[in-house]
């Protein structure tokens, strides 16, 4: 029984294959269709998909690029990728490997290509990320003043070589985004100087052993010195309590 | 599980939240649909959003990236996220589409036919069987719309009716697809219905297409129901015992909602009138 179903999926697969490639490479090669002529429906079908997941994740890429290139860019991924992502609005995220590894900035000449998609991608993750258990949550929560803090959770850091979130070609001028889940569960960023892109980069540390310890540790790291360090987080923990990433909280809501 | 889905109900997209949450009680859709992937691994403001409608009406779901025909060995890990999912909001059925989406572990994101052949019955029949045993309920497959045909050993309806009989799982009756695939390949929609296995039939989508050339119909799902459809719903629906019919609108919205509102009360007269004749009877 099992050697038949092998049989039965062997013979499926060289069926199918050929048809699917062609969806995603545009080649007829074996396809056995009888009429050839309506295949690229399927084709033109599957690049719409494609061209609006891609489209919607990455607005200011697209707008940003010439039109050839876009097209070029979504076939090029098409082929080349293997869309391994089972959710479509996930599959976007694999362009930005994509263009690393055929390096399209520079096919493209936007060197900024890859950050930028980078610092789009974030949007999109914190907005849509799963909401985090309590317990989830709880990795982000720290003591400080006798009270306790929870810290985002929903956010990512972008360092970035270029200024690029202007909707405008990229600048070369190293760019921190701290890109995060609003109050009102938008995705929304702050630009941060590169001392707050550093405590962010290491504030795993600050919910594992607690404010003290964290600003030893970057005392040692930076060697920057322990009272402006701590000018420097009284400075990040009043701003971003401001702006609600950081709440207090008497349990995790 | 909720009590089964009865009535018209309206496919959920983003674009018509507003006006689901806002509709008021005429001619209220009676559920809605949405895709279990598009949803369950969203937080934030999706999935506040998912709770609103759900506090309003029940949810039913249709699946997208099965892959049931697909030579590929079943994905339990994401069926365990869907019966998850379908667990959460009381979904009786897990409906999905007879073809497939992904090969070699790779995604189109898009569903293609499977051949119409015995070993693809035979294919699908186990996987079926395996699905439904892993998700603890019935697997509803769609009979989807297709544009060129593929190796086959025997006519669409002939493998319908097969995988029907082989797998006992339940069948979602396409209507709009039966019209788009009896103009794309020549045959009458009107036999093909008579001879679907309507027994098997647990749902009903209905919705509009695009006509892209003299021979060609894609299944776009952007625009209304044309009144040969409805008509081959009036032919079919009779032939049914009662089952829930879905409009199904993926995008081009009509910019005045009362377009859409129009489509449900058409749906509904069309199944109230059955139910009367069948009363009468």
């Amino acid at each position: 029984m099992r050697k038949k179903l092998e049989a039965q999926r062997e013979d499926l697969e060289v069926n199918m294959n050929a048809f699917f490639n062609f969806c995603l490479e545009g080649k007829l090669g074996e396809v056995a269709v009888q009429d050839v002529s309506r295949i690229w429906n399927y084709r033109r079908l599957v690049f719409t998909v494609f061209e609006d997941a891609l489209s919607t994740a990455y607005p200011i890429a697209k707008s940003i690029m010439k039109k050839a290139n876009w097209i070029d860019l979504v076939t090029g991924f098409m082929k080349e990728n293997r869309h391994a992502e089972k959710e479509l609005w996930k599959m976007p995220v694999e362009l930005i490997g994509y263009c690393e590894e055929f390096n399209i900035a520079e096919k493209t000449d936007m060197p900024y290509l890859v950050d930028l998609l980078r610092f789009e991608w974030a949007e999109t993750i914190v907005f849509c990320e799963k909401d985090f258990s309590d317990e989830e949550a709880e990795r982000f929560v720290f003591q400080y003043k006798e009270q306790t803090f929870l810290f985002g959770p929903h956010f990512r850091l972008v360092d970035s070589k270029w200024e690029i979130h202007t909707g405008e070609r990229g600048e070369l001028r190293p760019t921190f985004y701290f890109v995060y889940r609003n109050a009102d569960l938008q995705a929304s960023y702050l630009l941060v100087p590169p001392i707050y892109a550093y405590v962010i980069q290491n504030i795993e540390i600050l919910f594992v052993e607690g404010v003290e310890e964290f600003l030893k540790i970057l005392e040692f790291s930076t060697q920057v010195p322990e009272s402006e360090l701590r000018k420097i987080w009284e400075q990040f923990f009043s701003s971003f309590c401001r702006l609600g990433i950081i709440k207090q909280v008497n349990r995790i809501e | 599980m909720n009590c089964p889905l009865s009535g018209v109900g309206l496919g959920f997209r983003r674009d018509i939240a507003d006006l689901l949450l806002n509709w008021g009680d005429e001619n209220k859709p009676r559920f809605v649909e949405l895709a279990p992937e598009n949803w369950m691994s969203l937080g934030g403001a999706s999935k506040v959003l998912l709770e609103k409608v759900a506090a309003q009406y029940p949810i039913t779901t249709h699946g997208l990236s099965l892959s049931i025909g697909s030579p590929d060995e079943i994905d339990f890990g994401f069926l365990a996220q869907v019966k998850d999912f379908l667990d959460r909001f009381q979904i009786e059925h897990y409906t999905e589409h007879l073809s497939f989406s992904q090969c070699n572990n790779v995604h189109l994101y898009d569903l293609l036919p499977v051949a119409f052949t015995n070993n693809a019955v035979e294919h699908v029949a186990a996987k079926v069987a395996r699905v439904q045993d892993f998700m603890k309920r019935e697997l509803i497959l769609e009979n989807i719309s297709y544009y060129t045909n593929v190796p086959s050993e025997m006519s669409e309806l002939e493998f319908i009716t097969k995988i029907a009989e082989k797998c006992g799982c339940g069948l979602l009756l396409d209507v709009n697809n039966v019209y788009v695939n009896a103009f794309n390949h020549s045959y009458d929609p009107y036999a093909f219905l008579n001879s679907f296995p309507l027994d098997k039939v647990k749902y009903i989508h209905m919705a509009g297409h695009t006509k892209v050339s003299e021979d060609l119909i894609i299944d776009t799902h952007g625009e209304e129901i044309i009144q040969p459809v409805y008509d081959l719903l009036k032919f079919v629906l009779p032939k049914l015992s009662r089952v829930p019919i879905l409009l199904e609108r993926d995008f081009n919205f009509p910019e005045n909602p009362e377009d859409l509102k129009r489509e449900l009360r058409q749906l509904n007269r069309i199944e109230n009138e059955v139910i009367k004749q069948s009363y009468h009877a």
